[in-house]
């Protein structure tokens, strides 16, 4: 059951091999054996959850089940859910409990799947290693001296160590394909404006995207049918037509044109991953697919755009969080500026804090124009070498992350090395474009190297199928780290 | 030697929607405090704004009425502006900064010394109104009361044309009977949903423009009139004993009748306005400018000269007639 894929778990459910209250229980037993250890859920509540998977039982008796109604999955905890604690990782919200529900979490609700609980992450997201929690660092299930990745770590170490059989992430830069990726599962960020942003905590408006992370790409197909879909709620949201992502998956290979840029071949490619994504290439050219030089000249640029506009962003987008209304607050203060003052300096972690302080300064008068506006202009040029790419070429294919997990505390200290991490994911987010990551091997001390796809807008089914096929052939997905058997 | 007075003016026309600008929240007027204020109003985390497209269709009409199809911007962006205040949930609001759905336009008025003039108007944008703070209510505290906080405003630009306190109240007038008349406003001032702030300075006729200050906040035509005539004054002086004029905001106390000073230029803030992300540019299709424009009544002016034209009537009387949408109406 532990290993079961979603449908096998949804077959077992509606034969009445498993009830989702013993379904519910079992993983809940995980997360009790493994969580002191890896630190993946801020929040369990069991008896939410059990009351839950009861309803999810009635339903299934009524023969009124969905694919997902009865199966557990955890929440990354940037998502605000009704009645359950929701932090995003900070301080600052340690005592908000959600009063509504996101529009994901409905989403999940009406379909009938069990909240398992709530990841843990790095503060605001902001993060690639999700060692900035409040809640303390996330292990990594393959090796727990280092980081799962980020910002969705927690949600990556609970797939990977099977305590759930699914979760939702945010991806901002990278933050579900490289915890994917440096956890060895599969993990992908939709199209910008395909998944509601509607309760969401707001990291970067213009970037982020909530998705699906899990063991195959067939259950992410599963996962993101649940997960799209236009909301009235978010200006921002696409009234794109439903789409079953199932539909492609058998699709056979042949004839698809996947383009491999240089630029994500070059110096700060740690050779072990070079040499799995390599392999999985060949494999996918084995499969019918046939490769096509691509370039995206404009590459180097997104780092530096990224980091003046996710920043930007988020000093405006987090100045709600003032101790006014809610949140934490600070006891003592000498008068209004004092609070804010105070507030938030004990309420938000070091990396926020600097990126307020980084999205303030770029947006200040006089530097406007040198920093927000040219890195808008370096979004538009990024987006026209994806444009120009897709003319050769239906995916775009290279490495995840530059390199295999990290040590934790290894890049804590060095902000640009860390930012560094997410240099082959950024430009997808700056275009808008839906990304994913699925294992493809390992590297160095046995760890998991993730392949990255990228694909035009709305290709999603082009991508799971190009996913599925590669997974139908390989057994790296399959693959789960030692010593978290029962 | 003799000195001008030159006014513009920036007045606040709250928006006549049952909901507000960017949420479902109601904006009744004179509910207990924060009962209208739903979940986007309060900035709990996570959610985001709509715009109101009444709101929106109201800022058209007052684009045709003062200028025509030309003054109307087919993409207009929302921005923020950042500050912290805790009457302003989000820590910024939402308006807009470089493309105001409205450019351009005019209100012509009668000035008791320069007879019909035309006042140009440099822009009017859509934003949402901040909330209240309730000092009196509780010792030692502040309340925050949010129900305001959200409401749809039309902020109307005007240019420095005015050239004493009484124009600057025609102009208030004539704006105010044109906001009722064409139906986007309640105009109730006392409720706060009409007010002007002003900006003074003095200068030599024909000389450059003097430094000016802005002076907040005036509800109604009396405070407006003797806010700029204190203004005027305290300015003239000050140049008279040799001194300079500081670019500050000014709040007007109706009490004593006196302008104090809020904060300087040095003083203010950087607003770091930047396009809401979470919004997306407004645009506006001639198709909707047509709808709008159907949906406009025929405008003082036109009525005003129609009825010298077909019945004859004397300036004077056609004026009467047309001081509200109601009369004009039982008279026809």
């Amino acid at each position: 059951m532990l290993n079961a894929s979603l449908k096998d778990l949804s077959a077992a459910l509606a034969q009445r091999k498993i009830s989702s209250v013993a379904l519910t229980q079992l993983f809940l037993g995980r997360v009790a054996e493994l969580n002191g250890a890896l630190n993946a859920f801020i929040t369990v509540d069991a008896e939410k959850s059990l009351a839950q998977a009861r309803a999810a039982d009635e339903r299934i008796a009524k023969a009124a089940a969905q694919p997902l109604t009865g199966i557990p999955v955890a929440h990354k905890d940037i998502f605000v859910t009704k009645g359950w604690l929701t932090t995003c990782g900070s301080k600052i919200l340690s005592n908000f409990v959600g009063p509504y529900d996101a529009h994901v979490i409905e989403r999940f609700n009406a379909a009938g799947a069990v909240i398992l609980g709530k990841t843990n992450m790095d503060e605001f997201a902001m993060g690639s290693s999700s060692e900035t929690s409040f809640y303390g660092p996330v292990k990594n299930p393959w090796g727990r001296e280092c980081v799962p990745g980020g910002s969705s770590g927690g949600s990556a170490a609970a797939v990977a160590a099977r305590m759930t059989p699914a979760a939702t992430g945010t991806d901002t830069g990278g933050s579900i394909r490289q915890p994917a990726a440096l956890s060895g599962l599969s993990g992908l960020k939709p199209t910008y404006g395909l998944v509601s942003r509607y309760g969401m905590i707001v990291f970067a408006s213009s970037l982020d995207q909530g998705g699906p992370m899990a063991k195959s790409a067939e259950d992410l197909a599963l996962l993101l049918n649940v997960m799209a879909g236009f909301d009235a709620r978010d200006s921002t949201s696409i009234d794109h037509p439903a789409e079953n992502y199932t539909r492609d998956l058998e699709k056979p290979l042949a004839g698809l044109r996947i383009g491999v840029p240089k630029e994500h071949f070059g110096a700060g490619l740690s050779a072990d991953v070079g040499k799995a994504v390599e392999a999985a290439l060949a494999q996918l050219e084995k499969l019918g697919a046939r490769r096509v030089p691509v370039g995206l000249p404009s590459s180097g640029l997104s780092v530096p755009a990224y980091y003046v506009i996710a920043p930007a962003e988020a000093s405006s987008n987090l100045s709600r969080f003032d101790g006014v209304r809610y949140g934490h607050r600070a006891k003592e203060y000498r008068d209004l500026a004092d609070m804010y003052r105070r507030t938030r300096a004990e309420g938000f972690g070091a990396e926020v804090r600097r990126r307020i302080l980084i999205g303030t300064y770029v947006l200040s008068h006089g530097y406007y124009d040198a920093y927000y506006l040219k890195a808008q202009r370096i979004r538009r040029l990024i987006a026209n070498d994806f444009a120009e790419a897709f003319k050769r070429c239906d995916l775009v294919i290279g490495p995840t992350s530059p390199t295999v997990a990290f040590k934790i505390g290894a890049k804590a200290a060095d902000p640009v090395q860390m930012y560094l991490n997410d240099i082959y994911t950024i430009p997808a987010n700056l275009a808008g474009l839906p990304g994913m990551s699925i294992p493809c091997g390992f590297g160095k001390d046995n760890l998991p190297v993730g392949l990255h796809i990228v694909g035009n807008y709305f290709s999603e089914a082009k991508m799971l199928n190009l996913a599925h096929q590669y997974q139908k052939a390989t057994n790296w997905h399959k693959r789960e780290p030692a010593g978290i058997q029962p | 030697m003799s000195w001008e007075i030159v006014i513009g003016l920036e007045t606040h026309a709250q928006l006549s929607t049952a909901s507000k600008m960017f949420s479902g929240g109601s904006t009744a007027f004179g509910a207990p405090p924060n009962t209208q204020a739903n979940p986007v109003d309060i900035a709990l985390p996570g959610v985001l704004p709509v715009a109101n497209r009444g709101a929106v269709e109201r800022a058209i009409r007052f684009g045709l009425a003062v200028g025509g199809e030309k003054v109307i911007n087919r993409r207009s962006v929302f921005a923020r502006k950042n500050y912290f205040y805790p009457d302003l949930p989000k820590g910024y609001q939402i308006s807009q900064y470089e493309l105001p759905i409205v450019k351009g336009g005019e209100i012509r008025i009668t000035s008791p010394t320069r007879g019909d003039i035309k006042i140009r108007l440099t822009r009017a944008h859509l934003e949402e109104d901040a909330g209240k703070s309730l000092h009196e209510a509780f010792p030692d505290m502040t309340g925050i009361d949010l129900n305001r906080a959200g409401v749809p405003l039309l902020e109307i630009v005007s240019e420095p044309d005015l050239r004493s306190a009484e124009e600057a109240v025609a102009y208030a007038k004539t704006l105010h009977a044109l906001v009722r008349w064409i139906d986007i406003c309640d105009g109730n001032m006392q409720e706060g949903s009409f007010r002007c702030d002003a900006n003074v300075s003095v200068r030599r006729p024909g000389g450059p423009l003097g430094t000016r200050s802005e002076i907040k906040n005036l509800n109604s035509f009396r405070f407006l009139e003797r806010a700029i005539e204190f203004e005027a004054k305290r300015q003239i002086e000050i140049l008279e004993d040799g001194g300079k004029i500081v670019q500050e905001t000014r709040l007007y106390d109706p009490e004593r009748d006196e302008t104090r000073s809020m904060r300087t230029k040095e003083e203010a803030h950087d607003y770091r306005y930047f396009p809401d992300p979470d919004l997306l540019p407004l645009e506006v299709s001639e198709e909707w400018l047509e709808r709008e424009r159907e949906r406009l009544p025929e405008l003082p002016q036109a009525k005003r000269e129609r009825y010298q034209r077909e019945y004859g009537l004397s300036v004077y009387d056609t004026e009467v007639l047309t001081q509200s949408r109601e009369i004009a109406e039982y008279f026809e």
